[in-house]
């Protein structure tokens, strides 16, 4: 064997001394990682699992949300009915009772005229006291002002009912709103789905189309029967009117000196 | 005096309308949309209109705009009545001219007090 061939093999038991020595080094290293691994891939595939079932369980949701919108709806509909079915009557009520006010007076008219041919013709006191007891009678049945405003309270009841049916189109705007997050919740869910598996299944926006939530809404819209945010709105038309429209704020250039 | 009511809700159209009656105006005509609104306007007329602000097609700032551009109606008197209850919102509703604004919900008591408000204000304006 020649010095340089002897060389060259001397230099390459260094070389895979120095690797052992790497190796040996690394070797807790890599069992760390290994362990990780080992550790990790059970909980990626729970993870895995979880998304795929809330993914699963979000259009259900949305389902339900609209069943929701569409029973108070329902609902809403259904008072109101009830509701203009009173108005119709109150208002039937109301022409009768001006019906009976008028044939009321019509027929006392006739009493006090009759009352005043007995008299003229001398009839006995019996004429006259029965005429007298059918105009007392007449004055018993006349419409009351206490029904009228019996029939005025009943229909600011039902106003109020109705006012309070706002409750419908109001709540039905931050459950929309509800139903917009959720379907952008699913979609971020399934681009990461598609990390995780080979899936290629894309976004189903449909199983979140639901006719009444797919509105135009206010996130904002709360039912608040205090008349704060009213009284708030108010005072910023009076300011509006007295100092006028405010123009939006423009960030200021610094001056040069 | 022929009212115009426009909301995507029927639940609220009809809650509007039949306070309307009970307040004394019986002439109501309704529309879904600001879209719906124009047509209805330009075939029925109307001399006051209510309308909600988030709507499809065409919301009630659009509508408003419109009615304002509109040579016929420009001088018509608008009520806003939306759920939209922050500052900047009252704001850019004043901003295309509406004369007023409430906020859902409102109540029978409430609507009546602006639309006399409103017209007072029309009625006192001078020509």
């Amino acid at each position: 064997m020649k010095p340089d061939e002897m060389n060259a093999i001397v230099k390459k038991v260094e070389e895979l001394r120095a690797l052992m020595v790497f190796a040996q080094r690394t070797m807790p290293f890599l069992e760390d990682v290994f362990a990780f691994v080992t550790e990790i891939v059970p909980l990626l595939d729970v993870l895995r699992s979880s998304v795929e079932s809330t993914s699963e369980k979000l259009p259900k949701a949305s389902k339900q949300l609209d069943k929701v919108t569409t029973a108070t709806e329902m609902a809403s509909t259904e008072i109101l009915n009830i509701v203009e079915g009173m108005y119709a009557k109150i208002d039937r009520l109301r022409a009768e009772q001006d019906r009976r006010h008028k044939v009321i007076a019509e027929a006392k008219e006739a009493v006090q005229r009759l009352g005043k041919l007995a008299g003229e013709h001398r009839t006995s006191g019996d004429a006259h006291a029965a005429g007298e007891n059918a105009m007392h009678l007449l004055e018993t049945v006349i419409p009351t002002a206490e029904a009228a405003a019996e029939l005025e309270s009943i229909q600011s009841d039902c106003t109020n009912i109705m006012i309070a049916l706002q409750v419908q189109d109001i709540t039905a705007q931050p459950i929309a709103a509800v139903n917009t997050l959720m379907q952008s919740v699913d979609e971020g869910l399934n681009r990461l789905m598609r990390h995780f598996s080979k899936t290629t299944a894309e976004h189903d926006e449909s199983k979140y189309r639901h006719r009444r939530l797919d509105i135009v809404f206010d996130v904002s819209a709360e039912y608040d029967g205090t008349g704060d945010r009213q009284k708030a709105a108010d005072d910023v038309i009076e300011e509006t009117k007295r100092n006028g429209i405010p123009q939006p704020n423009r960030p200021r250039r610094k001056r040069r000196h | 005096m022929k009212f115009l009511v426009v909301d995507d809700s029927l639940t609220m159209r009809r809650i509007v309308i039949n306070t309307l009656k009970t307040i004394g105006y019986a002439e109501v005509v309704e529309a879904g949309d600001g879209k719906d609104a124009m047509a209805k306007l330009l075939s029925e007329g109307a001399d006051f209109l209510i309308t909600d602000w988030n709507m499809p097609e065409m919301n009630g700032l659009e509508l408003t705009k419109w009615v304002r551009a509109n040579a016929q109606y420009g001088n018509m008197p608008i009520l806003m009545v939306t759920t939209r209850g922050n500052k900047e919102d009252v704001i850019e509703a004043m901003k295309v001219r509406v004369n007023n604004y409430i906020v859902k919900p409102f109540t029978a008591q409430g609507l009546k007090e602006k639309i006399d408000a409103i017209l007072k204000t029309v009625e006192t304006k001078p020509a």
